[in-house]
């Protein structure tokens, strides 16, 4: 019996990082966003790697929270974050869908998004821990 | 002399009963497998039709269709002008005003357009996998987008960081040929699948300019969110792989992923008319190398 387990147990290990290889090494990136106090209602959170600035990964913000999973996730380093979330309901419904128009108002502070590169918010992700982020806008 | 009583007791039977029972068991999980195969595969099909519509357009025209037409949105995308390479001539000649040349003409969501051609359903323009939706007045959704590049959908020419490499399908009316993609026809996205948004949602309202085309700013079937102009037309449903957000900003403008019902990525058709499932779990830099057809990136392998 133990015998058994002892044999197992190489192979189970093996079978778990077949399973982790095909994340390519990203890991999953999770956390909270507060804005003036409160849950930001509705948003999107992006990664830019700090080397080139390519984004690297996008969230949706939902009642203050996002998740990114390891499958569409960040490889560990350091990211500079880009912060959206525009003023719901400003266009009117149009009788069949159309232009698209302008974008809507940007509500939060601009060094989280237009301004990110001259006043740049990083945050670090890393290999084998849990990654919260937590971020409180004012 | 005793009678002799042919029959089955309870028990035989219960057990007999039991043993179909688990035999169907096994059976119907293999079935709905063999569905989801052959649903899959028709979904291929159709992108390898799609193929070859596109490369007869190309020869006939020595050009591709644009994404959508010179006047932008409203006025039909390329789902018009590819008709006739998909056998649907006769609906092709009911359409008017394709490109606004009137641009107080009838758009695609007016009279005669809106009974003629654009609440047709076409087969091949469909995934059985996907759930069929009329997101507006009966007008249809369909299941293929084309290659609108790595930015949003307006093509921005910088996006956060990502550069716009060039994309087949251009949303300023204006054409691009399979000549012109220099990246090489095997490594460049044509078209892809999309999934039909629920209820009022347009993602996969290809006869409408914004839903026409595809972009690989995000990854396939991405769990961050398509961009739609305005909240009443974003029925954001994550668990079923549609999550959406109805605010655009200047940093996360309008643009759509591709996604599919298939377990473990997306079908796509290359500028070769070759027909390959990608990966959900692709490096994103090689998705958008993908889908440049100038980018000059070394690297397209996954």
């Amino acid at each position: 019996m133990t015998r058994g387990f002892y044999f197992l147990l190489p192979a189970l290990l093996l079978l778990s990082l077949g399973c982790s290889g095909s994340t390519d090494g990203r890991v999953e990136v999770e956390g909270t966003v507060m804005f003036k106090n409160s849950p930001l209602d509705q948003g999107t959170i992006q990664f830019m790697t700090k080397e080139k600035g390519e984004m690297a990964g996008m969230a949706q913000i939902k009642d203050g929270k996002f998740h990114l999973p390891a499958q569409q996730g960040l490889t560990p380093g350091s990211y500079r974050i880009v912060i959206s979330s525009g003023e719901a309901g400003t266009k009117a419904t149009e009788s069949a869908p159309g232009e698209s128009g302008p974008p809507a108002k940007e509500r939060i502070p601009k060094e989280y998004n237009v301004d990110s590169l001259k006043k740049p918010v990083y945050r670090d992700v890393v290999a084998g821990q849990k990654n919260q982020l937590e971020f409180n806008i004012p | 002399m005793r009678k002799v009583r042919h029959g089955f007791t309870l028990i035989e039977l219960l057990v007999v009963i039991a043993i179909i029972a688990i035999l169907i068991g096994l059976l119907l999980p293999a079935v709905q497998k063999v569905r989801e195969a052959a649903a899959r595969s028709q979904c291929s099909n159709n992108l390898k039709q799609l193929g070859l519509a596109f490369h007869n357009y190309n020869d006939s025209q020595n050009r591709l269709p644009p994404a959508t037409g010179p006047s932008g949105c409203c006025w039909g995308t390329w789902q018009v002008p590819i008709l006739p390479f998909i056998e649907q001539d006769n609906v092709f000649k009911l359409y008017v005003n394709w490109g606004g040349n009137d641009s107080t003409g009838p758009r695609y969501s007016g009279a005669p357009n809106t009974t003629n051609v654009c609440n047709k359903r076409f087969k091949v323009l469909t995934c059985p996998s996907d759930i069929p939706n009329t997101p507006f007045g009966g007008l249809t959704n369909h299941n293929y987008a084309v290659n609108i590049g790595n930015t949003g959908n307006a093509q921005q020419a910088s996006l956060n960081g990502i550069v716009f490499g060039g994309a087949p399908f251009l949303n300023s009316g204006k054409s691009t040929s399979i000549q012109t993609i220099s990246d090489g026809t095997s490594n460049t996205l044509l078209a892809a699948e999309v999934l039909q948004g629920q209820g009022s949602d347009l993602r996969g309202f290809t006869w409408w300019g914004d839903a026409a085309g595809f972009t690989a700013y995000l990854p396939p079937n991405s769990t961050s969110p398509d961009v739609i102009y305005t909240t009443g037309y974003c029925n954001n449903q994550p668990n079923a792989g549609l999550p959406c957000t109805g605010v655009p900003t200047s940093t996360a403008p309008s643009m759509m992923a591709a996604r599919s019902r298939h377990s473990g990525g997306v079908q796509v058709l290359f500028g070769d008319g070759g027909v390959r499932l990608v990966p959900n779990s692709i490096n994103l830099a090689i998705w958008r190398a993908l889908a440049t057809s100038m980018g000059g990136e070394a690297n397209t392998n996954y």
